[in-house]
């Protein structure tokens, strides 16, 4: 892009290369400033950037405006591991008005409302009030009018730090090009749409993010001087230190502001009859106590729209009656600076070549370097998942239906094993079918009936429309009926469903599917029987332990908050394995690296840990309670990038298998071979619930686990 | 703050019932006026929000807790109930178990969270999927009055999240209940509540005024 914009675009490559030379040497300072004081607490009012993610501009050159009309690139969305370049322009609109502008407030009253009132003024006054309820001081308001100016809103940074700035600077501090170069702003539209377009091909791997571990910022709990001592290398494209400057003075008071560090961006608008977005507001506030209200007169809202909902990090939401667009801005925030160290060494997926590989004459691994190679093979699995063709085949194996050293015969064996027993039990199933009874079995094909053609009818597999479709979910049904026989006593439990529909999609076969199933449940899952509700609560006792260990900031923070150790809003996350969380081929991903059993038995718990190192410190620098946490977590569903939240989970694994101690709790994170051979980390059980203080750092190494808890 | 003009109100409600009555339906219908047949089954808990431009000088945003039809965590569902301070429980009208779990609902809603005077939060009952209800078991729906009084429910609608039938109006009634409890909570009578609660021993007053 850079190159483009040199060679072909002169006028406005001026522009936004001074642009971003003023913007990036702040970034820097600012920068800098952050991180001498990052090891505050997080949520301490000092550690937040006063400067609030807003920049001013000087006074630039900028094309002339009336020739410019909004224009978006077509198709943004973007993977957050795709290598972004600065400057790309992604939505540009002339005559954008900026109505007011309110500055970050202390004490003080006055009234926080624009002063003229212009196409939709309450919904900007309601924004305003709905945002902060915040008083707001009478200096601090800058009452602008309303003042004409160019918007554009341009891409910087690469890998997950990528961000959207919205840049505004009004008429009068631009100066007017001649002919020749607005012809050149329409090439650079064209040329940034083009190369939008290459980044999403190159939906991207980790491997690129690797190389810059040493500079990622680090998490608030660890030692100041060894952040601040990173920070000098870290360049402007990084990410979770990118506020910025505010424009307290230039004469022109451009406005240059990092969308990524704002909470919320409403968009107001008033339809023609046609129902086209002609005209409306924007008001872009702070997680402070900024807001923006920018005008738009003459279009350009739909685009902008269009624009914001392709951003992976917007959370979207529309209330039509009230014609209002609200986009929640949730950043994910790099928090661990060390990654796995495996990291990088494997680079693509489980192939078939891979795995035939594998296998010898039998159908057997080689005895010989049998572990060795499918510790291999796991590796590539946990960091990288399966090729979809290969699931069918790999997944029984993941799931512990098969053994790796199992011979084709010993295999085909218990094929037919497991064929006679579903058979058997679809037999009963039909038998209880027809005699009805119990009601028990009733209330479970009830509940059952109503969850399979509810559970995945996007996904080709099981679309409705088709007599297929239906026969599958048929199937679904039966396999779930066959399991309540199967394992009298547990009942159906909802989620279930979400668990066995993929699998049946992957293996498309019932009885394969059924059992791998079992396996899911047993090992994974959280399915309990529904009279036992202690046990599930017993099950997050790990959770919160690990929390204590891997982010202490974010554990103080919890035991603070009324209820926050009961981590409701992880529920969802642990029993359907982040199915809610992430779209359905993330969601597989996520799922093989938890199956690999590879560095840990219970990695599902170290994706919490990611999810909450990534997004909690908002958590903890607004304060939320439970409530607010809940639905928190809850709206970042589906915004979440996959490769960044499997990445950290990895580090924080290998973070946990580094360090000096773990509680006795953790034992059962890592397989007993685990900690009896390695020395770090010891387990403690000084804290056990019923145990005497004597049994405190014990080592393990002379001890069998089962007797210190 | 410059509230001279506006009152605004953010309130916490509880959608529950059994599973499958079309709770998340009611939502969807209600928030993004939309129906489908095909919503996934909520687990855990799921949120909208709905704003409601009351009156001149009222803005009220219902923050609308959808929770799972089936409880698996036992008390610790106390959790989601927190604060609230409205909520409908869902039947459907095809089905009877759901009705009978009704009871059930209510009686966890009243034992889990109380307003801050007490009572018992308002509960509108909503016997939903109307437009099926041919088949449906009510053969006497009027009877639901009885229903309502003995069971402590603030008003009972007849629903249809496909149909867009009652939702509106049951919204608005709890809404108004909800109003008026916060008015008299604001400025309490100095003694009734008091010695009510003490009675009760925490528990939720007999009744509220019905329909």
């Amino acid at each position: 892009m850079k190159a483009v914009f040199g060679k072909t675009i002169g006028g406005i490559s001026y522009l936004t290369r001074g642009t971003y030379n003023v913007l990036t040497s702040r970034f820097r300072r600012s920068e800098t400033g952050e991180r001498s004081e990052s090891g505050e607490r997080a949520g301490s009012e000092r550690e937040m950037n006063p400067l609030n993610g807003v920049s001013a501009v000087g006074d630039h050159s900028l094309p002339d405006p009336s020739l410019s009309s909004s224009n978006t690139s077509p198709s943004l969305r973007r993977h957050p591991a795709s290598p972004l370049q600065e400057d790309d322009i992604l939505y540009r609109k002339n005559n954008v008005y900026l109505k007011c502008r309110i500055g970050s407030a202390d004490t003080g009253d006055s009234e926080a409302t624009p002063t003229n009132g212009g196409s939709n003024p309450s919904a900007a006054i309601r924004s305003l009030r709905n945002l902060k309820a915040a008083s707001l001081p009478v200096e601090s308001k800058q009452k602008e009018g309303k003042v004409p100016g160019f918007l554009f809103i341009t891409s910087r940074g690469a890998n997950y730090g990528s961000t959207l700035i919205l840049n505004w600077a009004p008429n009068s501090s631009i100066i007017k090009c001649s002919g020749s170069i607005n012809s050149t702003i329409c090439t650079a539209g064209e040329a940034s749409s083009d190369h939008t377009t290459s980044h999403e091909n190159e939906r991207g791997t980790i491997d690129e993010a690797t190389p810059q571990s040493p500079s990622l910022s680090s998490i608030p709990n660890e030692q100041p001087t060894s952040s601040s001592s990173s920070s000098s290398s870290s360049s402007s494209s990084l990410p979770a230190t990118s506020t910025t400057t505010v424009a307290t003075r230039t004469e022109h008071k451009c406005v240059s502001i990092d969308l990524g560090e704002m909470e919320i961006i409403r968009v107001f608008y008033h339809t023609d009859e046609s129902g086209c977005k002609i005209s409306g507001e924007m008001v872009v506030s702070s997680r402070q106590t900024d807001f923006w209200v920018f005008q738009f007169q003459n279009g350009g809202l739909t685009d902008l729209i269009h624009l914001f909902c392709s951003w992976d990090y917007f959370n979207h939401q529309e209330h039509r009656e009230s014609q209002q667009h609200t986009f929640t801005i949730f950043r994910p925030k790099l928090s661990l600076s060390q990654l796995h160290p495996g990291e990088g060494e494997v680079k693509s997926v489980l192939t078939r070549e891979l795995w035939d590989g594998l296998f010898g004459p039998e159908g057997r691994i080689a005895e010989s370097d049998c572990v060795k190679k499918v510790k291999e093979n796991v590796a590539v699995v946990f960091f990288h998942g399966v090729s979809p063709s290969l699931r069918k085949e790999v997944w029984p194996y993941l799931l512990g239906l098969y053994q790796f050293d199992s011979t084709s015969r010993e295999r085909e064996a218990a094929r037919l094993t497991h064929c006679r027993r579903y058979w058997a039990l679809d037999d009963q199933r039909i038998q209880s079918d027809e005699s009805g009874q119990g009601e028990e079995w009733v209330v479970g094909v009830q509940q059952i009936d109503k969850d399979v053609v509810r559970t995945d009818r996007s996904h080709p597999y099981y679309k409705g429309d088709r007599e297929e479709g239906r026969r599958h979910v048929g199937t679904l049904k039966h396999i779930l009926l066959n399991y309540l026989i199967h394992k009298p006593g547990l009942g159906y439990c909802q989620g279930m469903t979400d668990l066995l529909a993929p699998l049946l999609a992957s293996m498309e076969n019932d009885v394969e599917a059924f059992w791998c199933f079992e396996k899911l449940v047993e090992g994974t899952a959280y399915f309990k029987p529904a009279d036992n509700p202690v046990s599930v609560e017993k099950q997050l006792e790990p959770l919160r332990m690990l929390i204590k260990q891997l982010l202490p900031w974010f554990h103080s923070y919890l035991e603070s908050t009324e209820n926050g150790l009961s981590l409701m809003f992880c529920h969802r996350w642990l029993l359907v394995c982040f199915k809610r969380e992430f779209s359905e081929e993330d969601t597989l991903a996520v799922w093989e690296a938890c199956w690999t059993n590879y560095a840990t038995a219970s990695f599902h718990l170290f994706v919490c840990i990611a999810v909450m190192a990534i997004y909690g410190q908002r958590a903890v620098e607004k304060q939320m309670n439970i409530n607010e946490l809940m639905v928190f977590f809850n709206t970042l569903s589906l915004t979440m990038p996959r490769e960044l939240v499997l990445t950290q989970a990895r580090g924080y694994v290998h973070q946990f298998c580094t360090s000096k101690t773990a509680h006795c709790t953790l034992a059962s994170l890592m397989p007993p071979e685990f900690w009896l051979c390695s020395t770090s980390p010891r387990l403690e059980c000084g804290l056990c619930r019923g145990l005497s203080t004597s049994c405190e750092s014990r080592d393990l190494q002379t001890t069998p686990m089962e007797a210190l808890c | 703050m410059a509230a001279q003009g506006k009152k605004e109100h953010l309130y916490k409600i509880l959608v529950i019932g059994d599973l499958g009555t079309g709770k998340t339906s009611i939502i969807k219908r209600y928030v993004h006026q939309f129906f489908s047949p095909h919503y996934r089954a909520t687990i855990g808990v799921d949120f909208a929000l709905k704003v409601l431009n009351w009156d001149n000088s009222t803005t009220i945003r219902l923050q609308l807790w959808d929770i799972a039809g089936q409880e698996r965590f036992g008390n610790m569902t106390r959790v989601y109930y927190k604060e609230a301070v409205g909520a409908f429980v869902v039947f459907d009208v095809t089905r009877l178990s759901t009705f009978e779990a009704v009871q059930m609902w209510k009686a966890d809603l009243d034992n889990k969270v109380l307003l801050p005077n007490g009572k018992a939060i308002p509960a509108v009952l909503l016997a939903n999927k109307c437009d099926l209800a041919s088949e449906g078991f009510l053969g006497n729906i009027n009877q639901l009055d009885d229903y309502c009084r003995e069971k402590g429910f603030h008003a009972w609608f007849e629903t249809s999240a496909k149909e867009n039938i009652g939702i509106e109006e049951a919204a608005r009634s709890l809404v108004a209940k909800i109003l008026e409890n916060d008015e008299t909570i604001d400025h309490p009578q100095p003694d009734g509540d008091g010695i009510r609660v003490g009675e009760e021993d925490g528990r939720a007053p007999k009744k509220t005024k019905c329909c």
